[in-house]
C-alpha cells in the first residue's frame, strides 16, 4: 500500500500533542455501562408483572408484561397486525419523505436568500405556534379519511421541524468558510456543494430525527380521529372494547417503530458526521 | 517595475449599528512582486479589513486599488488567503483540506492527491493526512490551512495574523517555516500583525497603521540579511535599533 498509511509519531514540536484515542479502556466500560442502562427498565418489568400477579386490578389497569409479549406474538403471527402496521408505515413513510424534503429544500432557501427568509421568518414562527394536531380534523375533512389527510398531517408536523433545523443550521455557517472557497474560485453551486450542505448536514439530521416521533404522533392522531385500519386504529379499537392489553400491545409496537428507526438515522448519521468530536443530540424547535 | 498590488487613497467606511464607521482611510501602499510587506498597526486599525478589500471579499471601496494593473471588483481568486483562525473545513480530513482548491478547480483526484502529499511531507504533517481537524493540534491546523492555500499557487498571499492564537515556540517554528517556503517560491506575502518582532523578522518591509480610521503612518525598510534565523532574530545587528525606531512610532499609536 501507500507509504503513509502507517502514522507515524507526530513531528517533535513544544506544546503539540495530538489527540489520542483511549479505545482498549472504552470497550471494557460500554459493556459495563450498557449493563447499568439495561437494569432500570428491567427492574421495572420485573415489579409490574409481580404487581400484576399479587393485585389483578393493577394487571387490568394497565396489563402485565408477559401479557402484552403474549399479545404481540400472537397479532404477528395470525397477522392481524399486518394491515394496520401496513397502513401506518406507508402513511409516515408518504409524510415523512414529503415533509423532509420541502423542510430542507425551503430551509435551505430562506436561509441563503436572506430577504426571503427575512419575510417569511414571521409567519411560519406563526404557523409553528399552532399545535398541528390541533389541525388534524381539518385535514380528515378536506382529504377524506385515507391515507391523504394522515401524510398531510404528517408531513406538515415533520415539515417544521425539519425546516427550523435547517434554517438555524444555515444562518450559522461560518461565513470565513464561504469566503475561502470563493477565494479559491468555488462557484455558487461549488459553494453549495463544499460549504453549505456539508455544515448544514449536522442541523439537518438533528431535524429528520425530532422528525421521527413526529410522524408516528401524526400517524396516530388521524388514525384516532378518523380511519379504518393503521396502529391508531388498533389502539382506538382496542379503547373501545376496553381491551387494555390491545391497547398496549398498539403502544409497544409504536415505541418499537420509533426505537428502530431512530437506530438506523443514528448510523446513517455517526457515518455522515464522524467528523465530529461526537455527536451531540441538539434540537431546534418545534 | 510595477508594484503586483498598488493601493492609492483607499478609503472604506461599512455600516454598523446604524452608523457610518470609518475604518480605512487614504491609504496609499505599493506592493512589490516577491516581496514580503508586513502592516503593523494598533488592534482595529482596519489591517484585516485591507485584506479583504484587496481579496474582493470588502467591496466596494473608495480610491483606487489595482492588481497587476487592473482594477478590483470582485473576488479575487488568483490570492491566497490564510486567515487569523486556521479554519479547516471540520467535514474534511486533513488531505483533503489541503487539496480542496485543487478540487475546486476541477483538477483530477489521483493528481490532487499527489500534490497534496508533496505540501504535507513538506509541512512535516505525514501520517496524519486522514484525520480530521478535531484530532490535530493547534499548530498542525495551522500548517495545513497554509498548505491548502500554497497548493493552488497564488500569485500573492494574505496572512491575516495567521501565527496570532499559538503558543510562543510553535510561533516561531512556523514562522521559519514560511520564511523557507517563501525563500524557495518568492511569492509576495503580504503579512498582517501585532507583533512587531514577528514584523521585522519576517519581512522586507513593515508598513507601521495609525489607530482607526488605519492608514499609513510610515513604511520602515528591514536590511537584515537573508535568509534569516528567526529564532536568533533579536541577535542580529541592526535589529534593536530598527525595532525601537519603530516601536517609537508604535506606541504614539497606541497611547501608552
Amino acid at each position: 500500500m501507500e507509504e503513509h498509511s502507517a502514522p507515524k509519531s507526530p513531528p517533535a514540536e513544544a506544546g503539540e500533542i495530538a489527540p489520542v484515542e483511549m479505545a482498549s479502556t472504552q470497550s471494557a466500560l460500554v459493556n459495563w455501562r450498557g449493563f447499568l442502562v439495561l437494569l432500570p427498565g428491567l427492574c421495572v418489568l420485573v415489579l409490574w408483572e409481580l404487581a400484576a400477579w399479587q393485585w389483578p386490578e393493577i394487571g387490568r389497569l394497565v396489563s402485565q408484561p408477559i401479557e402484552i409479549a403474549r399479545g404481540i406474538v400472537d397479532v404477528v403471527t395470525t397477522g392481524v397486525i399486518w394491515q394496520h402496521f401496513d397502513a401506518t408505515i406507508k402513511e409516515m413513510a408518504a409524510g415523512y419523505v414529503i415533509g423532509a424534503i420541502t423542510g430542507v429544500a425551503l430551509g435551505f432557501l430562506c436561509g441563503r436568500i436572506k430577504l426571503l427568509g427575512d419575510i417569511l421568518n414571521p409567519y411560519i414562527a406563526i404557523f409553528n405556534g399552532i399545535p398541528k394536531v390541533a389541525l388534524a380534523p381539518v385535514f380528515v375533512i378536506w382529504f377524506g379519511i385515507g391515507l391523504m389527510s394522515k401524510i398531510a398531517i404528517i408531513l406538515t408536523m415533520v415539515f417544521f421541524v425539519v425546516f427550523i433545523n435547517t434554517f438555524a443550521g444555515l444562518r450559522s455557517v461560518n461565513e470565513d468558510y464561504v469566503a475561502i472557497v470563493r477565494i479559491m474560485g468555488a462557484s455558487g453551486w461549488q459553494v453549495v456543494r463544499e460549504v453549505f450542505l456539508p455544515a448544514t448536514l449536522p442541523f439537518i439530521m438533528v431535524g429528520l430525527r425530532a422528525g421521527i416521533p413526529f410522524s408516528v404522533i401524526g400517524a396516530v392522531v388521524g388514525e384516532f380521529i378518523a380511519s379504518t385500519k393503521g396502529l391508531g386504529f388498533f389502539i382506538n379499537y382496542n379503547q373501545g372494547t376496553y381491551d387494555t392489553n390491545g391497547i398496549f400491545v398498539g403502544v409497544t409496537i409504536l415505541a418499537l417503530l420509533v426505537v428502530v428507526l431512530d437506530a438506523l438515522l443514528s448510523l446513517v448519521e455517526k457515518r455522515l458526521l464522524k467528523w465530529r468530536p461526537e455527536v451531540e443530540a441538539k434540537n431546534v424547535g418545534a | 517595475m510595477d508594484p503586483i498590488i498598488d493601493l492609492a487613497n483607499v478609503t472604506k467606511t461599512y455600516r454598523s449599528k446604524g452608523k457610518s464607521v470609518l475604518a480605512l482611510k487614504n491609504v496609499t501602499l505599493p506592493v512589490e512582486k516577491g516581496s514580503f510587506t508586513t502592516i503593523v498597526g494598533p488592534s482595529g486599525c482596519g489591517k484585516s479589513t485591507l485584506l479583504k478589500i484587496i481579496a474582493g471579499i470588502s467591496l466596494p471601496y473608495q480610491g483606487r486599488l489595482n492588481y497587476k494593473g487592473r482594477e478590483i471588483t470582485s473576488i479575487n481568486s488568483d490570492i491566497g488567503f490564510v486567515t487569523q483562525d486556521s479554519n479547516l473545513f471540520p467535514w474534511l480530513t486533513l488531505s483533503e483540506n489541503v487539496e480542496l482548491a485543487l478540487k475546486i478547480r476541477g483538477m483530477a483526484k489521483s493528481e490532487r492527491g499527489r500534490a497534496a502529499q508533496k505540501f504535507i511531507d513538506t509541512m512535516q504533517l505525514t501520517g496524519f493526512e486522514s484525520h480530521y481537524p478535531f484530532e490535530l493540534s493547534g499548530g498542525m491546523q495551522k500548517r495545513c490551512s497554509i498548505i491548502r492555500t500554497l497548493i493552488y499557487d497564488p500569485d500573492i498571499i494574505l496572512m491575516d495574523e495567521p501565527f496570532g492564537p499559538l503558543d510562543a515556540q510553535t510561533r516561531l517554528i512556523l514562522q521559519d517555516e514560511l520564511l523557507r517556503i517563501w525563500d524557495t517560491n518568492k511569492k509576495t506575502i503580504l503579512f498582517v500583525t501585532h507583533d512587531l518582532t514577528e514584523a521585522i523578522a519576517l519581512s522586507d518591509k513593515v508598513v507601521l497603521f495609525t489607530g482607526r480610521p488605519g492608514t499609513v503612518k510610515r513604511i520602515f525598510d528591514v536590511p537584515l540579511p537573508r535568509p534569516r534565523n528567526v529564532f536568533e532574530i533579536h541577535n542580529e545587528k541592526g535589529f534593536t535599533d530598527l525595532y525601537h525606531e519603530i516601536w517609537g512610532h508604535f506606541k504614539t499609536e497606541i497611547r501608552v
